[in-house]
């Protein structure tokens, strides 16, 4: 099965839930596919899975790992959820992942290399890749990240919006450029 | 099929209105997705001169995704192997939604003038190119003129 089709799978499977909860989610599947074709490769090769004891320590802490995981997910992208509240009238900066201009009351992502994207596209990424498309820091991994300028002007105009935040709610009709 | 996300429209008008100098992509008539590409081979290097056909296709997760994108003009190159596949971090693990077709067939240009034998995809033509860089400089000219030059 070739990674694009596990990845739609995995969306369709999982997509109701919120963003974090997809990534620890996937992170778990994958991880049980590690396990599985670690098993498979080791029938064919007569040799005992040299990581059985570990799997196992690892299904014992999985629920605190679980919730160290989801915590540092959460840390790292939902805190940084914002919303557009207004524009300065010379901001013309888009989104580079849809190529549409921001406007008002859209919901917006700020990784943590103050990168921004719209929240729906730079969603979408996040369940392929934990890589910032603009300047490829790792948003999990190590705390090195770039300090490239906001794309937005400033950070006045933003607004943090909770986990549960839901554009089809938002009273102003949302209109791409 | 889904209606054509915006951006795929947005980067086809560019495309066509500020063309990239030395690269042509047209969308076909009947599947905007399909890009019928000319890449002209680089100055200073074994392929100058010559006109390269590829077809750019971009999947149905695109931009989440790579383009697909294949050269259909043979070409003797260490990186692109004789079905036209090529060899290309950005069209693999390192594609970021950040990049666009517009990038990604400049890099595909560069690639030409910075063939890499140490990161091979056609194993023969990568051994020549590093045990006899001027025999193979020479075959690729000549892939050039047989093959990239008539049409």
């Amino acid at each position: 099965m070739g990674h694009e089709q596990v990845t739609s799978k995995f969306q369709r499977q999982f997509a109701p839930y919120p963003i974090h909860r997809q990534l620890y989610m996937r992170q778990q599947y994958e991880q049980e596919r590690r396990r599985q074709s670690l098993v498979i490769s080791s029938r064919v090769s007569g040799t005992p899975p040299c990581d059985t004891y570990r799997t196992l320590v690892c299904n014992q802490n999985a629920e605190i790992s679980r919730d160290k995981f989801i915590q540092k997910i959460t840390r790292f992208i939902d805190q940084h959820s914002v919303k557009v509240m207004s524009l300065c009238s010379d901001c013309t900066d888009k989104c580079i992942i849809c190529m549409c201009n921001y406007s008002e009351n859209e919901g917006l992502r700020k990784l943590r290399c103050n990168h921004k994207f719209h929240r729906k596209c730079i969603d979408e990424w996040l369940l392929k890749s934990y890589m910032c498309p603009v300047c490829r820091s790792d948003l999990i991994g190590s705390a090195k990240g770039c300090n490239d300028a906001c794309i937005l002007h400033g950070e006045s105009n933003w607004e943090r919006v909770p986990n549960n935040y839901d554009e089809s709610t938002s009273t102003s009709s949302v209109t791409l450029q | 099929m889904a209606a054509l996300p915006r951006r795929i429209i947005k980067e086809t008008q560019r495309l066509l209105q500020e063309p990239v100098p030395g690269i042509s992509a047209v969308p076909d008539d009947s599947n905007a997705r399909y890009f019928h590409v000319i890449v002209t081979g680089p100055e200073d290097s074994p392929f100058e001169g010559g006109l390269f056909k590829l077809e750019l296709f971009l999947p149905e997760d695109y931009p989440m995704s790579a383009p697909k994108v294949r050269f259909i003009t043979q070409i003797y190159h260490p990186n692109i192997d004789r079905l036209g596949r090529i060899c290309l971090d950005i069209l693999k693990d390192k594609w970021s939604p950040a990049l666009q077709i517009r990038t990604v067939l400049l890099s595909i240009q560069a690639l030409l003038s910075a063939p890499n034998p140490d990161d091979p995809l056609a194993n023969d033509v990568a051994e020549l190119w590093k045990v006899n860089e001027a025999e193979a400089i020479r075959n690729a000219k000549e892939w050039t003129r047989k093959y990239a030059m008539d049409n």
